[in-house]
């Protein structure tokens, strides 16, 4: 039986949660189809620009945590 | 001894305990990025953001001190899940008196790390960032927390249902709407997400 992938699936191959096996079928099925490979670009596209926005705390709250270990 | 920045978490903890400073530091250094984003995204006010960062690290020395961290547990998702109960207890105690989230003239850009761009490519990334900040903060708590916890704080699914005590499915599942409504958000206003 061919195992459809769903939304979920794509979900964890993004973040490479999927095991062996389903990343296998989840690449295939990305590589032959242009609808599941369009919604995987399109979660690709939103985690790329998540990952990017990451912040740095103060300078005056590091110096306070090491003054304090 | 392998040099510092070499050592593994499990390792500093070790050395920390036995009263080498230089560990704690490297730990802070190593993840005060995700900790702090995880924090920031969650409260959404820099100065509370700061301050809940201080009293994680500070509830971290402390149980480090007193030998209560485990290690079987990995550090990270152990200093998160310190991190995400003060959040918690803050918007429990803030039911009284709501939260004051950071006006739009505040510019998240100032904690932002540093790294070497042109006008041209900060202006870009500013934008992007704003927009993501602007996507994050349309949706609704429970899926934005599993946003922030798989991206910020960089949690698998499997540690995040834990720490949430939900089943992954339903960590998955929020992601998932998280995603989609994202995705409309972006198409309605026209958000050019592609580098």
């Amino acid at each position: 039986m061919i195992k459809t992938t769903t939304q979920i699936d794509l979900l964890q191959y993004a973040y490479n949660e999927s095991d062996l096996a389903d990343s296998d079928r989840i690449q295939r099925s990305i590589d032959g189809d242009p609808l599941v490979k369009e919604a995987f670009q399109e979660i690709h596209q939103l985690t790329s620009i998540l990952n990017d926005g990451f912040l740095e705390p103060s300078e005056k709250s590091i110096l306070n945590i090491l003054a304090k270990a | 001894m392998a040099h510092i920045h070499l050592m593994d978490d499990k390792d500093l903890v070790n050395l920390y305990q036995k009263g080498d400073q230089r560990a704690i530091s490297e730990l802070v250094s190593r993840y005060k990025q995700r900790i702090y984003s995880t924090i920031y995204f969650l409260v959404r006010n820099r100065e509370l953001a700061e301050d809940l960062f201080q009293d994680t690290f500070i509830k971290i020395l402390t149980s480090l001190k007193n030998k209560h961290y485990s290690e079987q547990g990995k550090f990270l998702p152990w200093a998160l899940r310190i991190a995400h109960n003060l959040v918690i207890d803050h918007f429990r105690k803030d039911k009284l008196m709501p939260l004051q989230h950071d006006s739009e003239e505040f510019s998240v850009f100032d904690v932002l790390p540093q790294k070497s761009r042109n006008a041209a490519e900060q202006m870009i990334y500013d934008e992007k960032i704003a927009h993501v900040r602007a996507l994050l903060d349309q949706l609704p708590f429970e899926q934005r927390e599993i946003v922030i916890l798989r991206h910020y704080a960089g949690l698998s699914f499997k540690e995040i249902s834990n720490m949430l005590n939900i089943n992954i499915n339903t960590a998955l599942g929020r992601m998932h709407y998280a995603i989609l409504k994202m995705r409309e958000m972006v198409q309605k206003q026209d958000i050019n997400l592609r580098e």
